[in-house]
């Protein structure tokens, strides 16, 4: 039976009145918190985490627990909850990742007072190991922004300020990396930023990321 | 979940004027549903007048396809299995869960500190309905 403009009407009302609210969900939205955005920082840190294995050979170590612990609100580095550090062939952690940390902005680096706008939020950062509080932009080897959902250019402009509190642009220099995310990035710091999307589209920015050391990422959901 | 399309359904009937008004119908469903938000985005993403109906359309459906799917426990699921392979943990044992912890105010308000994300409902019928839909109007 041939597909219709009645019968596709009647399928997206069937699809999304079934979607019913689960009470974890509820529980969520009470919370203010959007659970398909943890969901896709989740998804993305397992790629990362991926990646650095594969292509790099660091072992990722889960520090405490079975569990991936996400946080709802960003802060500084906190050791209490759980992180991964990554253990190269030799045994030695070279560095750590952590979610929903904010990193010490640049523009703030030997200020004596602290202001609204000195730290930044990344969803996820690889920084070097032992730190605690905000972890200063130098000690940032890879941040990565995680978007789930259509890349709208207000993002991209987003991102350019977030490589602006971390790097100045340079020639380019080699990475903390072999080769994944980047083997070398235009900036000083050295450090890489990586902006994944479930949005194909992000692609389009890659010229603007070739000039300033960011890296576009489609990272779809199955 | 009982639709009233079928595979390889063909589309035969569906112009530029009917995307236009599915695109409209689409767009009140996420109202009523609660994902006005996401239909800003798609919005903002796509001004009036770039576009057309059929290729917003296929967008509106594409980004609601990607919203169920993270909001499923089938993705993380996935993700357990892809940490599973790479990470290690410290007494040997398999990673088995997501969870996100509230922050002070929140916890307050729910009485919860953490929300485990393996919880969410399995939502794989109703993505595989609206990629079904997605991909047959792809094809009209």
């Amino acid at each position: 039976m041939p597909l219709d403009l009645a019968k596709a009407k009647t399928a997206v009302t069937t699809i999304l009145h079934g979607i019913g609210t689960a009470p974890n969900v509820a529980t969520a939205l009470t919370a203010g918190l959007k659970t398909h955005g943890k969901v896709y920082e989740a998804l993305v840190l397992a790629e990362v985490l991926r990646h650095l294995h594969v292509h790099e050979q660091l072992q990722p170590l889960l520090s405490v627990g079975t569990k991936l612990t996400l946080k709802s609100a960003p802060g500084p580095i906190n050791r209490q909850y759980p992180y991964f550090s990554l253990v190269d062939a030799g045994g030695t952690i070279r560095a750590e990742v952590w979610t929903d940390v904010e990193f010490a902005t640049m523009s703030s680096h030997g200020a004596a007072q602290v202001f609204e706008g000195d730290h930044h939020e990344l969803d996820i950062l690889v920084t070097e190991p032992g730190l605690n509080g905000h972890p200063p932009h130098d000690s940032v080897w890879l941040g990565v922004e995680c978007k789930h959902t259509v890349f709208a250019k207000s993002m991209l402009r987003e991102v350019l300020g977030i490589r602006r509190e971390l790097s100045l642009l340079q020639s380019p220099q080699a990475t903390r990396f072999k080769t994944w995310p980047q083997a070398k990035v235009p900036a000083s710091p050295n450090s890489s930023l990586l902006v994944c999307s479930t949005d194909s589209t992000i692609a389009k920015y890659q010229q603007v990321g070739d000039a300033y050391g960011l890296r576009f990422l489609h990272v779809p959901v199955a | 979940m009982q639709l009233s399309i079928e595979e390889g359904a063909k589309l035969t009937t569906v112009d530029e004027d009917d995307f236009a008004e599915l695109l409209g119908h689409i767009r009140d469903e996420m109202r009523t549903t609660g994902l006005q938000e996401l239909d800003d985005q798609v919005r903002a993403a796509h001004p009036a007048g770039d576009t057309s109906a059929r290729e917003l359309a296929l967008r509106y459906l594409e980004a609601l396809a990607t919203r169920i799917a993270l909001t499923s426990s089938h993705s993380v699921t996935r993700i357990l299995v892809t940490l599973n392979e790479h990470v290690v943990t410290e007494d040997g044992n398999p990673m088995d869960d997501v969870q996100v912890l509230l922050d002070r105010a929140a916890q307050l308000s729910t009485g919860t500190e953490v929300i485990s994300l393996s919880e969410l409902p399995d939502r794989r019928r109703e993505l595989a309905a609206l990629r079904l839909l997605r991909s047959q109007l792809m094809e009209g």
